[in-house]
């Protein structure tokens, strides 16, 4: 049984967005959404927003009243708040009140708005850390340089291994017209590129963004009044981990994302091995090595050479296929954190909007499937949602 | 406000954690609930100062390059800060086994304190086989001392590149080959409880039983908020404890001697500490910017297991201008020549006099002197003028190689005697502070000292990194 289906959604350009505010740019994605799916804004019988640091980016809180105020709903709007795993939490809870007969119809958006904190980004994110980490200094590159290098010592992850994963989501990123950065990289170029944190550089690291999505969600029993094409919410999962990266026995996995995925998969009832688009959570180009091998896509140690075969193999200018144990699959189609953009809290529902497209046929590409995954994570993997969706 | 993490301390300067009974975990930092056990765990103290091994690290390119990392202590890990580290090659840290130090972590509103850690040092402490016997004696003295002098040292010929003068000359006319300097992350409350620390250890006593600590310095972090506290609780002292920050040029520390010794005398506690420690500022291309050194040294007096014991103390003290730095100035001014004879010499000889005078001794009666040094070459002419062989003062003269440490410098001298002092030798220790004043001292060993160890002066300034007038300019906030 599904939870939702997913009737439309929008989203807006990702990037430095210097001409458009908090409000402009979730507006723009609302607007797209309802459009999308045929609907007026009072169809909407419920709102659930993901959004990081407005509170300390823009300086305002209390999206809901805003959102009632620009749209002149006056609905239930519910804001969620779990660090770069915003929207992705807000889509399952979403998913629930659907399924719990509360509401036919609902609306899910996330939104950031970072580079009005250009300068003090680096604090904001840093919030989300454990406080004793930050207490220390840690930044969320130190962060991911400590679990990269640990992975490296580990498992043997080479370094280019890790770099591929760029080069990977820029051949993507190119042919997304949404996205914020629409050119190639090579191996080299990422393994050259400035030292933000040894090992960690600037090429390894997902940008600053601005930017907003949003997706219109249904009883599944209602979706075809709406759309020939929708898709359904199979299963999801969501879990935690601790605050502190250092506190845990694998410093090489996250457990909210073996957990979340496990639930996930039973749910809807699939395999790894059914899964032909993923939509994951790339902050830094070594989360994808550690996804790959959290969500059992690919078996842990393996995940490295996988991707690098994969970029080699393909070519340039190609879409990258991985092809792991007789299944093929591809990973962010759109360019990923990496390559489309990070504006944090619109991340989550990004991924399942631009999974949605991908399994309906709106991206090009060589992958027949029926199912995708979207995995979303706070943190360094504090919170996490995974939801598998299918048509 | 300031937040709790910015205004509480047991946790980062003791760096307390928390160990389950029921399960064996250890956690940083300390916990009230086992995440393992649930309600079913009992949690109890787990001290986590001890060396550790590095786990996992990244260099941090921020304005100047820092280190971050998760290291394991006990089998607990902790995320921390590698300060001292002069490492490019990340992956190479993996391993590397680093030991707690006391620094400045990071400066919010206030300057927020902790233990991180640094490179191994390998000291080579003499380990004490057995638990010494409790010898009280009737009248309190040192029991332990510790000297902290930071790792980083330029050479004055470095210096004088800088601002072009004769290196020969200023190598001559000092008497100082080089000098210490503090990394960024340290300042007169970190040498303090470093050495406090160091002195503890000598003398093994629990820093629950120090009543009374007294700092001298001339360069506190803060104008207002006392500094006495932040070393006493970092050195693990109860609340109970009266603390004090004073300031008497560089006998600032020898200064608060007597009443360290009266608090333990009358029985207020059973220990009480002095420090010396600067940080010590000076003028770019004045002559105190080719002297000044860094570091700290503390004495810890108790009336059990005395290693050396004050046999007298004089002080000579005159209304004397040879060098100050009034509220709201950034340096000191100094009376140039006027500094010698009416200021360094009269009080440091007249001091010595008096005491041998009181005690009714001769120079002949010791076997070591240390006298205050701004440079080399006072002390040696003190010397000549008391009539003392320079055979007696070679050991605590040390300003050759870490500069003048102000109010550590005759307690750094000294605790150069007491590294090599044989039981039953006199030693005559005279301070000098500008303003002016000189608290002149015999101290007699006992055959306590012939039994502890510790990290020598030494040995310190052997374990040495040189850095050029780039970082020293830095370091004194000269190149903000």
């Amino acid at each position: 049984m599904e939870y939702a289906a997913i009737i439309g959604g929008g989203r807006t350009r990702f990037g430095e967005l210097w001409d458009r505010s908090l409000e402009d740019l979730i507006l723009s994605a609302g607007l797209k959404a309802l459009e999308s799916a045929g609907l007026e804004r009072r169809d909407i019988q419920a709102f659930y927003v993901g959004v990081f640091m407005q509170e300390i980016a823009v300086n305002q809180s209390l999206v809901a009243a805003e959102l009632c105020q620009m749209l002149g709903t006056h609905a239930n709007i519910v804001r969620i708040e779990s660090a770069c795993a915003s929207s992705g939490l807000a889509f399952q809870q979403a998913c629930l009140a659907i399924r719990s007969g509360k509401y036919d119809i609902v609306c899910v958006g996330g939104v950031e708005k970072m580079t009005d904190s250009y300068d003090a980004i680096s604090d904001c994110l840093a919030t989300a850390l454990d406080p004793w980490e930050r207490f220390y200094g840690f930044t969320f590159a130190g962060m991911y340089a400590n679990i990269m290098m640990r992975h490296m010592y580990e498992h043997g992850t080479t370094r280019e291994q890790i770099a591929a994963v760029r080069v990977k989501d820029q051949r993507h990123a190119k042919s997304n017209p949404n996205a914020q950065f629409r050119f190639e990289v090579g191996i080299e170029d990422v393994i050259n590129s400035r030292p933000v944190a040894d090992p960690i550089r600037l090429l390894d690291c997902s940008p600053i963004t601005d930017g907003a999505c949003a997706v219109i969600l249904c009883k599944p029993e209602l979706a075809k009044d709406y759309t020939d094409e929708p898709v359904y919410v199979k299963g999801m999962g969501s879990a935690t981990d601790t605050s502190g990266w250092y506190c845990r026995e694998d410093l090489t996995s996250m457990r909210s994302i073996v957990d979340a995925s496990k639930e996930a998969f039973a749910e809807a009832g699939v395999k790894p091995s059914d899964i032909g688009f993923v939509e994951l959570h790339d902050c830094f180009t070594i989360e994808e090595i550690i996804t790959l091998e959290d969500t059992g896509l690919i078996r842990r140690g393996s995940a490295g050479k996988v991707v690098e075969e994969s970029v080699e193999s393909s070519g340039k200018g190609k879409q990258v296929i991985y092809s792991y144990s007789g299944n093929e699959f591809v990973t962010n189609l759109r360019g990923g954190l990496l390559g489309d953009g990070h504006p944090v809290g619109a991340t989550g529902i990004t991924q399942v909007y631009e999974l949605c497209r991908q399994l309906t046929g709106c991206v090009p590409t060589e992958i027949e499937s029926k199912y995708g995954l979207a995995h979303n994570i706070g943190g360094s993997g504090g919170s996490c949602s995974v939801t598998i969706l299918g048509v | 406000m300031l937040p709790k993490i910015s205004r509480e301390s047991t946790t980062r300067y003791l760096l307390k954690g928390s160990r389950c009974t029921s399960c064996g975990r250890t956690f940083f930092p300390e916990r009230s609930f086992c995440p393992g056990c649930g309600r079913k765990g009992r949690l109890e103290p787990a001290p986590l100062d001890a060396p550790g091994k590095i786990l996992s690290a990244s260099i941090l390119r921020l304005k100047r390059p820092e280190t971050i990392a998760v290291v394991e202590v006990n089998g607990c890990r902790i995320p921390t800060r590698i300060t001292d580290l002069e490492a490019d090659d990340v992956m190479g840290l993996i391993g590397l086994e680093v030991e707690p130090t006391f620094r400045r972590v990071r400066t919010s509103e206030v300057i927020e304190y902790g233990l991180i850690f640094k490179p191994m040092d390998g000291w080579s402490i003499k380990a004490r086989e057995t638990k010494r016997e409790r010898r009280i004696s009737g009248k309190a003295g040192i029991v332990g001392y510790g000297s902290y002098i930071p790792k980083f040292r330029v050479k004055v010929e470095e210096l004088c590149r800088a601002f072009g003068r004769d290196p020969d000359v200023y190598k001559k006319g000092l008497g100082i080959e080089e000098k210490s300097v503090g990394n960024l992350d340290e300042d007169t409350i970190t040498f303090s409880v470093e050495a406090a620390k160091r002195a503890l250890g000598l003398a093994d006593v629990n820093p629950d039983d120090v009543g009374f600590v007294a700092l001298g310095t001339e360069s506190p972090p803060y104008a207002v908020k006392s500094a006495v506290t932040t070393i006493s609780m970092a050195i693990g002292t109860s609340h109970g404890v009266r603390g004090r920050t004073s300031e008497f040029a560089c006998k600032a520390a020898t200064d608060q001697i007597p009443d360290a010794l009266n608090a333990v005398n009358s029985n207020e506690t059973r220990y009480s500490m002095v420090i010396g420690a600067d940080r010590a500022q000076a003028e770019p291309g004045d002559e105190l910017y080719f002297s000044v050194g860094e570091g700290g040294c503390a004495l810890l007096f108790g009336k059990s297991n005395v290693i050396a014991s004050i046999e007298g103390y004089t002080t000579y003290m005159s209304d004397t201008p040879d060098f100050w730095r009034m509220e709201g100035e950034e340096y000191p001014k100094h009376g140039g020549r006027f500094t010698g004879e009416p200021g360094y010499f009269r009080h440091v000889v007249n001091a010595a006099r008096n005491l041998m005078d009181d005690l009714g001794l001769r120079t002949s009666d010791f076997d070591y002197a240390v006298f205050h040094s701004p440079n080399s070459k006072f002390p040696i002419q003190a010397a000549k003028k008391l009539g003392l062989e320079m055979d007696k003062i070679k050991q605590g003269l040390v300003v050759r190689w870490i500069g003048n440490t102000y109010a550590a410098c005759t307690l750094i001298g000294l605790a150069s005697i007491l590294d090599v002092a044989k039981s039953n030798e006199r030693i005559l220790a005279v301070s000098y502070g500008s303003g002016a004043g000189s608290d002149a001292m015999s101290i007699m060993t006992e055959d306590a000292i012939e039994e502890v160890g510790g990290i020598t002066v030494e040995e310190q300034i052997r374990n040495k990194s040189y850095v050029d007038h780039d970082f020293y300019a830095i370091s004194k906030g000269v190149l903000k």
